[in-house]
């Protein structure tokens, strides 16, 4: 019982961060159209040149209904700047404070960022509707069916694992000091390896099948394949379990580097 | 002349004073220089895949696109290196009131501004941009000459200038008129237009983009030089534009400059 009642509180203290930021994030949503035009501009180019009308088995209306929902996974998974916290915590000290409470550290910042989502998902249902407007020629509806419990059940996976992925670099600070900037540039080699920048399938096959045994496969790619009812049972089954041993491995690197680095922290006199 | 000697030997006292910083953070340079291949890569990755599938986007064919690709790497690490930080920082001089200490100095407010500090791992963007273009312009077996290599340093140069600009003039209306970081991030992904051939764009977004806010001009130009694909008049255009989006900035400064003053004292 204490235990819920001591990360709940957590749980609102994160809530009340991200409502003041909300109006931040409503504009950020209005960016989206920038990109998504940008691409729907593109591949039109690319699908009037090429002189068919599908791509790997993706109509241009496919392909456009995959980058809108690959958008909003990318921002369902992204662990929302912890990672900046991590690091000042431990460059500033700040880390003795959850060393003397009764918190896991990890585990606390955690649940910081599952509330700012919540928040987050909010802004977002409430922009689906104007975007589907907006973007309404390019949009193939996907067959809602069982398939968005796995698609609900992949995506907090992989937020799992991005979150451990990320707090991981960040701990990296317990023994360099001025490492930050590499997180400015941790979303291109995202980008291209988790389906953001185009679906992986369009790859060549061995490097597709490659990905599918990484954690970045499962980190926008699977989830969007998911939820556009693009995957089979076998596929799904094969991703599911994929995902949940990766989520295993990076909770004990994690944790690794964590025991690590507070010795290290200890040790100098943090 | 004597001023511009002054100016010369003010940016050689920034250069030195840098590199010097830069040199401490050797860690964070090798990673911004890992960061910067990895951006590269993310970006031929896609034209990669798309050229699987095609063989031209509007004409253009992937030759032709490492020559656009490496150019625009160039243009956006020289703007790095030189002046986009330091642009960025300008709603920080205004809020903690150091813009008060670079105002009493004996030199130009904006130059010391926009040239204060030099980021020199963007250097490597610049390397890896101009190595692309030639590679580009090899496999394209364009029909280069001294002549197309100056006007293209020039057009590229430009670019630099009026992605500065746009940037100052987004700086000195949000410190005005709003708040939050809004218009900023607004810029960050309206730089995303230059980023593309301008072969996409067509009807309105293309006059827009050409002549309002003129994006296609930055990279696309100077990329159109080297393929053989740009007449005298556009060259013309840019040297109009990037004069009048200087002048633009410039008066702009002055004017928010003289807001400033009046309004603290």
């Amino acid at each position: 019982m204490d235990f819920i009642k001591k990360y709940s509180a957590i749980l609102k203290m994160g809530l009340s961060d991200a409502t003041e930021y909300r109006f931040n994030f409503f504009t950020q949503i209005l960016l989206w159209y920038f990109p998504l035009g940008i691409q729907i501009l593109l591949w039109s180019v690319v699908y009037k040149n090429s002189g068919s009308t599908t791509i790997v088995g993706y109509s241009l209306s496919a392909m456009i209904t995959y980058y809108i929902i690959a958008m909003i996974v990318n921002e369902l998974v992204k662990t929302e700047g912890i990672e900046w916290t991590v690091i000042s915590d431990i460059r500033d000290g700040f880390l003795q404070r959850y060393l003397v409470q009764p918190v896991d550290f990890i585990f606390f910042k955690l649940v910081y960022v599952f509330s700012k989502k919540l928040v987050v998902i909010i802004c977002i249902i409430i922009n689906l509707i104007p975007m589907a407007l907006f973007f309404r020629n390019f949009i193939q509806l996907p067959e809602f069916s069982q398939n968005i419990l796995y698609f609900v059940f992949s995506l907090i996976l992989a937020l799992i694992i991005f979150y451990f992925i990320q707090t991981t670099i960040a701990m990296l600070s317990f023994w360099f000091t001025e490492f930050a900037s590499i997180f400015h540039f941790i979303p291109f080699i995202y980008s291209i390896l988790n389906g953001s920048a185009f679906p992986l399938n369009i790859l060549p096959a061995w490097i597709h099948t490659l990905l599918s045994y990484t954690p970045f496969y499962y980190m926008v790619y699977f989830p969007t394949q998911l939820l556009a009812g693009n995957m089979d049972n076998a596929a799904i089954a094969k991703g599911l379990t994929v995902e949940t041993i990766w989520l295993l491995i990076c909770l004990v690197l994690c944790k690794f580097v964590w025991h690590k680095g507070v010795k290290e922290f200890s040790a100098t006199g943090g | 002349m004597k001023s511009l000697i002054k100016y010369i030997k003010l940016y050689f006292a920034f250069f030195s004073y840098s590199l010097s910083r830069e040199l401490q953070y050797r860690v964070n340079f090798i990673v911004v220089v890992i960061g910067y291949i990895f951006y590269l890569v993310a970006n031929l990755a896609l034209f990669g895949v798309i050229y699987q599938w095609t063989n031209n986007i509007g004409g253009w064919t992937f030759n032709e696109i490492l020559i656009f690709l490496g150019t625009y790497h160039a243009v956006h690490g020289l703007w790095d290196f030189s002046t986009a930080l330091n642009v960025e920082r300008i709603s920080e001089y205004v809020g903690n009131g150091s813009l008060d200490l670079i105002l009493v100095k004996p030199v130009d407010s904006l130059f010391f501004v926009i040239f204060r500090n030099m980021n020199f791992a963007s250097i490597i963007n610049v390397f890896l941009g101009i190595i692309l273009t030639i590679m580009g312009v090899v496999a394209n077996k364009s029909s280069v000459n001294i002549g197309t290599v100056l006007i293209y340093i020039v057009l590229a140069i430009n670019g630099v200038i009026i992605f500065t600009m746009i940037q100052l003039l987004v700086q000195l209306i949000s410190f005005k008129v709003i708040k939050t970081n809004m218009l900023n991030n607004l810029f960050y992904q309206g730089i995303k237009f230059a980023e593309k051939p301008d072969v996409i764009f067509s009807g309105i977004i293309r006059h827009v983009l050409m002549f309002l806010i003129p994006m296609i001009v930055i990279v696309n130009f100077p990329s159109r030089i080297l393929m053989g694909r740009l007449n005298v008049t556009f060259i013309l255009y840019d040297l109009l534009v990037t004069i009048i989006v200087s002048a633009i900035g410039i008066i702009g400064w002055r004017l928010a400059v003289k807001n400033y003053s009046s309004a603290s004292s």
